[in-house]
């Protein structure tokens, strides 16, 4: 099932576009890293296909229904986000971080009943964080507050999610558990995941589908072997020899 | 007639202790108080000085004393006092920074040797807006804002004015070269030590004699006023003012309203107090202490007619005082009245004002059919 | 559950020291009642008239000027430091105190001089009163703020611009006291002091339905203050209008600050310091909690500042000012230090 495609989508602040037009198409169960280097645009494609900024032209469609027809509760409940910048409330909870991630759902009080707790439960538990549940998010390590975020993302239950770096910053055995975190819940949830990242060994290992992002140029997009045969991944990154994965 | 005695040699004692203290700081020969023109202000000392007198004026702490020689111009002065602050009278020009001071002059048909005055915008004197008007009096500002080139630009022989602790004149001497003479009238505690800075100007018109007289028939009325409340055994109580957003503030026990209340036969609720300025009292204190007093003192300021409605609206506590439940409130209007001008040196008539309020068959003979000036009976 | 325990406990003892110190507000006082004297005008009704008028009119509006003003400011400052993500956020920040002070300067000062009198100095306000023009001054700064807030995401702008609304508003206060007798300085300073007495029994009706109505607005907001906790792009993703959410957060302070600050006058720190004290005493983030253990604490504190303030026993009262600030400013180095 498609869950997420652009057609002809111009994007950029203002009027001013900064890439040619962008034409993708997600499944779901997809799981795509977005490379390309800082300035590119990699942010502004991600605000613009998460509905935080307007495209310039062209239509995003998620789950064959334009992005502009959704309301802003019904985006909630369909695109999960992971950022890098973090709370830095004093007295957050674990607990408090992760039940946000089912506002989208509570009544105007923000009531957490009964099936939404299962739900918070269940996020800590895939994430493998239950033992942190009551700890101050403050006094985590980085790799800790970011499984805190996926969870919180996991607990709002949306078919696609969008992750902003989320390996950056983090110690190397919490990143290989992240990436296998993110590959189990596309392959086992069904979740569609794009996230960026530099951690091009990594993220080779881990991801079939790449998307190759340089400034002003046309997106490339496919799976990771076909580009490989290609050339596109050593002309992109400018190796002298093909990466062995 | 033992009590007066007793009163009469008590604020004797109280006059010449002030005095010893100051004399401590200067010793001079001339001073005797044997020979003190001033009897009731505390601040004030004139002593005949030759041909011509000294005057001194304690500004607010007594330490500070600023000395004044005064001689007429036709008089030759000494080549060794040259170095002093000397002013040739009768003076040509004068800036008075109150209205305390030119009402004076006013009175003793000086008012052209005024060139400025401050704040004219709040006086009703037809006489000073009129002059303010042709030019032929200037308004030189605010008491916290004194135009400096206005002042200099009028090059006054004087420029008196009013200290306060917290504003400072005295670059103004340096600026324009005139005599500063502080008159510190309101700090005065006996209403006649008030009236009696009148003097000052009298010496400065040349016209001491005149205003000597002026001022001995007021002690003689206003003592001969408190005379008839001495033997009054039943004293009606009073209390002061209005308060700002139910922060009261009232006259001090020892304050020159005080003073009149009990010169009047009444008893001040807060007498016992030993402040001279005002008291900062809780409401619930005015409440207890002054619930059922006699009569409540107002000063006001108003266009619209001043009604007990009108108060009663303004603060739901008025109503429950017994002097407004008994429309026993004593109002003065100072727009219409210019209470602050004139009254300083009517203190007889104020007091015969609330002496007409409580005990009104005490005025007999010349007072019988007298009509109160400044606090009039709130009627409605 | 036992986290949950331990809160139900924290409230029930700040409900008790609350009726506690607010019995002591209706008991201390300036005038000193004796017990059974109060006991006789509390439960027989009767007993000397005057006990009873100044335990009624005037002690008991007190008290509940004081309950609500504290609770009200004290939300205040919670809304500004979460929606700042400030901790040094409150009320005033706005500028709307600054706003409430130019319209009662221009009332007091400016009709000072209009009338030709110093108009204070005598106590008649004529029909202009000190409340009205305190709120007509902090609602029109609220208004700019608001049409600011509408149009600008960023709240570091939106700060700045209520730095510089205080400081025009407070330039022109100070130029009107430039040009102001002595008396009516003296009569905004009282003013600027602030005050739970000046409300009485007429207008206690009016303030405190008005001030109960933002308390419970207050409360709706809880989720919202919770999301934005996450920041503002975290919080859009969750489906939060983060625009209108902030306009909703910046008028139910700012209306709260401006009601208080028109009836007691500019009153400072409660409003920065009870949201930090609330915050430790709860450890919790958590606006659903957060929220009305704030209003309590925010009670509990204006009840004692207003019984300190009233020096019972003497005649004279301190300023309420004074009193906060010298319970907020320790509160808040405190809490500052000792961290977790």
């Amino acid at each position: 099932m498609e869950v997420l495609k652009t057609n002809d989508l111009l994007i950029g602040y203002g009027n001013k576009a900064i890439l040619p037009p962008i034409n993708i198409t997600l499944k779901e169960g997809d799981l795509v890293a977005l490379i390309g280097p800082n300035g590119a645009g990699k942010s502004t494609f991600f605000k613009t296909l998460t509905a935080h900024i307007k495209q310039i032209e062209g239509n995003i469609e998620l789950m064959g229904k334009d992005l502009s027809n959704y309301s802003s509760k019904e985006k909630a409940r369909l695109i999960g986000l992971v950022l890098t910048s973090r709370p830095d409330d004093m007295f957050l909870t674990v607990y408090d971080v992760v039940a946000s991630g089912r506002s989208p759902y509570t009544n105007y009080f923000g009531k957490i009943k009964k099936e939404d707790e299962i739900i918070i439960h269940e996020s800590l538990e895939i994430v493998g964080i239950n033992n942190l549940k009551n700890r101050y998010f403050e006094t985590l390590s980085d790799g800790e507050k970011q499984k805190v975020m996926i969870a919180k993302t996991i607990a709002q239950n949306t078919p696609i999610i969008f992750m902003d770096e989320p390996t950056a910053f983090i110690d190397y055995p919490s990143k290989i558990e992240l990436f296998s975190l993110m590959k189990m819940l596309t392959k086992e949830r069904n979740k569609t995941i794009i996230f960026s990242s530099h951690d091009l060994e990594l993220l080779l290992r881990y991801t079939d589908d790449l998307w190759l992002l340089s400034k002003g140029k046309e997106l490339i997009t496919g799976k990771k072997s076909e580009l490989m045969d290609k050339g596109f991944i050593k002309e992109y990154f400018n190796l002298k020899e093909d990466i062995n994965i | 007639m033992r009590n007066f005695i007793f009163i009469l040699i008590s604020i004797i004692c109280i006059l010449s202790s002030c005095d010893d203290v100051a004399k401590n700081n200067i010793s001079e020969d001339e001073r005797n108080d044997s020979l003190n023109l001033v009897r009731y202000a505390e601040n004030l000392d004139i002593y005949p000085y030759e041909s011509g007198y000294k005057l001194i004026i304690r500004n607010i702490s007594l330490s500070q004393e600023s000395v004044f020689y005064i001689f007429n111009d036709s008089v030759k002065v000494d080549a060794e006092i040259n170095n002093k602050q000397i002013i040739r009278t009768p003076i040509q020009s004068a800036i008075a920074f109150s209205s305390t001071q030119w009402s004076v002059f006013q009175k003793l048909n000086e008012l052209d040797k005024i060139k400025g005055i401050l704040e004219s915008n709040y006086t009703k004197n037809k006489e000073v807006l009129r002059l303010v008007d042709e030019g032929k009096i200037i308004d030189v500002g605010t008491s916290n804002n004194v135009n400096s080139e206005k002042v200099i630009h009028l090059q006054a022989d004087l420029i008196l004015y009013t200290p306060y602790p917290t504003i400072d004149y005295s670059y103004l001497e340096e600026l324009c070269g005139s005599i500063m003479i502080p008159f510190p009238d309101y700090l005065e505690q006996h209403p006649l030590g008030r009236a009696e800075w009148m003097k000052v100007v009298g010496l400065l018109c040349g016209k001491e004699k005149e205003v000597s007289e002026w001022f001995d028939s007021i002690v003689k009325r206003y003592e001969s006023l408190t005379e008839l409340c001495f033997e009054v055994k039943e004293k009606p109580t009073v209390f002061s003012d209005l308060p700002f957003e139910n922060q009261w503030y009232v006259p001090g026990g020892n304050s020159y309203i005080a003073k009149i209340f009990n010169d009047a036969g009444g008893d001040y609720i807060w007498r016992d107090n030993e402040t001279a300025g005002s008291l900062h009292v809780d409401a619930e204190s005015v409440l207890f202490k002054a619930h059922d007093a006699d009569f409540w003192r107002v000063i006001n300021s108003y266009d619209t007619p001043f009604t007990y409605e009108k108060l009663a609206k303004e603060n739901e506590l008025y109503p429950l005082f017994k002097a407004f439940k008994d429309k026993q409130i004593l109002v003065c209007n100072a727009r219409e009245s210019a209470y602050f001008e004139q009254s300083q040196y009517e203190p007889d008539i104020l007091l015969a004002d609330f002496i007409y309020h409580f005990h009104p068959e005490l005025l007999k003979n010349e007072w019988k059919n007298y009509a109160p000036k400044y606090f009039k009976r709130l009627m409605r | 559950m036992t986290r949950n325990k331990i809160n139900i406990i924290k409230l029930t003892l700040i409900i008790f020291l609350g009726v506690l110190l607010f019995v002591l507000n209706l008991f201390l006082g300036s005038v000193t009642i004796p017990f059974t004297e109060l006991m006789d005008v509390i439960f027989k009704s009767r007993g000397d008239q005057t006990i009873s008028t100044i335990v009624y009119d005037y002690r008991l509006p007190q008290a509940i000027t004081s309950l609500l003003a504290g609770a009200a400011l004290s939300v205040s400052g919670l809304l500004m430091q979460t929606l700042f993500r400030n901790p040094l956020a409150d009320p005033s920040m706005l500028g709307i105190s600054s706003g409430a002070g130019l319209g009662v300067a221009l009332t007091i000062l400016f009709t000072g001089i209009l009338g030709g009198e110093a108009l204070s100095s005598f106590g008649l306000w004529s029909d202009l009163g000190v409340s009205i023009a305190a709120f007509i001054g902090a609602t029109l700064v609220l208004f700019i703020i608001l049409g600011f807030s509408s149009r600008i995401k960023n709240m570091t702008t939106l700060i700045i611009i209520g730095l510089m609304i205080s400081y025009l508003s407070g330039s022109i206060t100070d130029i009107l006291k430039f040009f102001s007798l002595k008396e009516d300085i003296h009569a905004f300073v009282i003013w600027g002091m602030g005050t739970f007495s000046a409300v009485g029994t007429t207008k206690l009706t009016f303030f405190s339905v008005t001030i109960i109505i933002g308390l419970l607005l207050s409360l709706f907001l809880s989720k919202n203050l919770n999301i934005l906790l996450l920041g503002d792009v975290y919080a859009e993703n969750l489906g939060l209008n983060v625009k209108r959410n902030n306009f909703a957060i910046i008028l139910i302070s700012g209306y709260l600050t401006a009601i208080v600050t028109a009836y007691c006058g500019p009153i400072a720190f409660l409003g920065l310091a009870i949201p930090h004290l609330t915050r430790f005493i709860f450890k919790t983030s958590d606006h659903k909690l957060l929220t009305p253990a704030t209003m309590l604490i925010g009670m509990v504190v204006s009840l004692l500042c207003n019984l300190i303030a009233r020096v019972p026993g003497f005649d004279g009262n301190l300023p309420i000012n004074a009193v906060t600030a010298f319970i907020g400013a320790p509160v808040v180095i405190w809490v500052i230090l000792r961290k977790r």
